[in-house]
């Protein structure tokens, strides 16, 4: 199988950890300070996903407000992204649920992957299993992360890649 | 019993007919209308409309069909065109209008671009330079112009997915240090939104050129791909040409996969030959192969120069040490000194005793051929022209004298006692201005004859007068050595005499002054 390439988006709200979460696992050129100049920092990541090669283009779009609205051109072509939210912070979850319906606004119903950052942080932690259950049974795949110590990055990766292969198919 | 089978005949034919109306009357009503549909064009046509359409749609990919459509579509055109040519220029215009405002915006801007290049290389320090360049080497300006600006090189070239910024092919020149491309292709794609939305361009609008330093990236937006080029140096506006051309042969050909392309980049690999097409470049290998001429020319000129200069001034330090040396010498007064095309012209006067400056001159090292003397003559007032001066008068004044003597006597008189006194005392004057300018002579004393008497006779009586007068000279206080007494004979001219009787002139003795100049 020839490897495939795929744009993937990340969003989240502002200090959720995106560019911590990728910064460890990704091949990256860029300067951080591109994404406040450019508005988004492009990162790489290869990842094996069922004996298929995928290499992910990150657009790890600037951190959302109210000021600073995603850019729609930034998500066209988009196969898939990752909504990331911060799980000491109960709010960030309620900027996913709009972002994701922004998002898929734009894009058309493509895969996606909620990240639960943070995951280090026991105490602290606001966001409980009753606010993520109803997004389980939607069929959302969530995924606790931890850009400190590294847990659930690959695997956040390669679910967003299975995800998408299975789409494919 | 004939009638009996006709009876039965005709009964059983009426039955067979009945039976075969009941068993297939159904289907020979089917039958008969089948035959009339197809007898009957209306239906027909009536028919293949309602399956015509689905019939075509169902059949789009088929290559017979279009082949099969191909001349009536065109042929249809072509007769639409004919009646009415509004109808498809109505339709057409939406594409063309935009198509042709992009064409003509696209021409203006290179044209400002070759204007403004125009300007620039007219006025500026380079421009100068080039110019100065082309009057140099003789080429027209236009050439210096080609050489000069055209050193570019297309480093790498990226053909991208334009809706997703994903790289569909990356190529680059040799020796290109290439940063992840498929970082650079989104990256790219990135700020093209971002130049767009930053600065409220229209959403057709597109960044078509970034500069950074001596790199800049060309870029050409085709509707589902992006050509983009990285170039280094200053590339000629034509690049912008190859780049469209290209992408829209690109664009063309690869439509398909182009529009289902959903990461997987293989399909493309083809294109590679079109991208590397586009790593264009003009080193500057010909400035770089002339270099050691370049060098080689002024060192060579240089080094001439040095050698001239040399020469030159070596010619005219002997030059002025010629003229110096002439102008110290006493009896030279020089007027001018000049050189005219070459040649050297001294004009001046000189004492006819000075010397006449060509001995000075080979003594100087100048070709005496170079120089040209023009002496006008004058008596110079100098001591040492004086003294020898009067030493040449004297002298001929001593050569003038004559002692006479009467006939066949070779005694001296008591008054001729005391003229031999003066004589003396006159040679002794002579000796002393003769060593005073640097002279050494001594006095022949000539004893003459009249011609009567034999030759021996008087050979003899010539003899002994010139004896008589010299030992008259020495005991009178004239060194002897200096000295010499000789008969001239008869043959031999006396000195200059004054008296009416050549013989008596004849009989005398006379003096003359040997050595000296």
């Amino acid at each position: 199988m020839p490897p495939l390439q795929k744009k993937i988006c990340m969003a989240g709200s502002f200090a959720v950890g995106k560019t911590s979460l990728v910064r460890r696992f990704v091949e990256s050129i860029f300067d951080e300070r591109y994404q406040t100049t450019v508005g988004v920092k492009i990162d790489k990541k290869v990842v094996q996903a069922d004996g298929q090669e995928l290499t992910l283009l990150l657009w790890d779009l600037a951190g959302e407000d109210d000021l600073a609205q995603v850019r729609p051109a930034h998500l066209r072509g988009a196969a898939g992204f990752i909504l990331v939210v911060d799980g000491c912070r109960s709010h960030t979850l309620e900027t996913a649920l709009s972002l994701e319906r922004r998002i898929t606004h734009e894009t058309g119903p493509v895969p996606f992957v909620l990240a639960l950052n943070k995951a280090d942080l026991a105490s602290g932690w606001e966001i409980s299993e009753a606010a993520i259950d109803p997004l389980l049974r939607r069929g959302w795949t969530c995924v606790r992360t931890s850009a400190r110590d590294g847990r659930g990055v690959e695997d956040l990766f390669l679910s967003l890649a299975r995800k998408m292969l299975e789409a494919k198919e | 019993m004939p009638d009996e089978p006709q009876g039965n005949g005709h009964g059983s034919a009426n039955a067979f007919a009945e039976l075969r109306s009941l068993l297939v009357g159904p289907e020979r009503e089917q039958l008969a209308d089948i035959r009339r549909r197809l007898d009957d064009p209306a239906r027909i046509l009536q028919d293949l409309g309602r399956v015509l359409p689905e019939a075509i749609r169902l059949r789009s990919k088929d290559r017979k069909l279009r082949l099969a459509l191909h001349p009536i579509v065109e042929e249809s055109i072509r007769v639409s065109v004919q009646r009415d040519p509004r109808m498809l220029a109505d339709a057409l215009h939406p594409v063309i209008g935009s198509a042709v405002r992009k064409a003509v915006a696209s021409a203006l801007q290179n044209m400002m671009l070759t204007l403004n290049q125009l300007v620039e290389q007219s006025v500026s320090l380079r421009g100068l330079r080039w110019r100065l360049e082309a009057w140099r080497t003789g080429k027209s300006f236009g050439e210096i112009l080609l050489l000069r600006s055209l050193l570019y090189r297309v480093e790498q070239v990226f053909l991208i997915h334009r809706k997703t910024g994903l790289l569909l092919l990356h190529r680059e020149a040799s020796a290109v240090v290439v940063k992840d491309a498929d970082l650079v292709s989104a990256m790219l794609t990135a700020i093209q939104d971002f130049v767009r939305d930053s600065f409220g361009a229209p959403e057709n609008a597109q960044l078509e050129t970034a500069q950074v330093g001596e790199f800049s990236v060309w870029i050409q937006h085709g509707s589902q791909a992006i050509l983009a080029a990285v170039v280094r140096g200053a590339a000629p506006r034509e690049l912008q040409q190859v780049l469209q051309d290209t992408l829209w042969r690109i664009s063309l050909d690869r439509a398909a996969d182009l529009e289902r392309f959903e990461g997987d980049a293989s399909p493309f690999k083809t294109c590679a030959p079109d991208l590397d097409a586009c790593l264009l470049g003009k080193a500057p290998a010909a400035a770089k192969r002339n270099s050691p001429l370049l060098w080689l020319a002024p060192a060579v000129i240089l080094i001439a120069l040095g050698v001239w200069l040399f020469f030159s001034i070596r010619a005219h330090r002997r030059w002025e040490a010629y003229v110096g040396s002439l102008r110290q010498q006493p009896g030279i007064v020089v007027i001018a000194a000049e050189k005219h095309g070459g040649r050297y012209q001294i004009t001046g006067l000189r004492d006819p005793l000075a010397p006449d400056g060509r001995a000075l001159l080979a003594a100087s090292g100048i070709a005496p051929d170079q120089v040209s003397l023009h002496w006008e003559p004058y008596f110079s007032g100098q001591p040492q022209f004086a003294a020898v001066r009067e030493f040449e008068t004297r002298r001929a004044a001593l050569e003038r004298l004559a002692l006479y003597f009467a006939f066949d006597q070779s005694r001296i008189t008591p008054e001729q006692l005391t003229v031999v006194g003066g004589v003396a005392a006159d040679i002794r004057d002579l000796f002393r201005r003769a060593a005073a300018v640097q002279q050494s002579i001594r006095i022949e004393v000539l004893g003459h004859t009249d011609d009567s008497g034999t030759e021996q006779h008087n050979a003899v009586l010539a003899q002994t007068r010139a004896d008589r007068v010299a030992a008259a000279l020495a005991a009178a206080g004239v060194p002897a050595a200096r000295l010499s007494a000789r008969g001239g004979g008869t043959g031999e001219a006396p000195g200059p005499g004054t008296t009416e009787d050549p013989g008596a002139v004849r009989r005398s003795v006379t003096f003359r002054v040997v050595g000296g100049s």
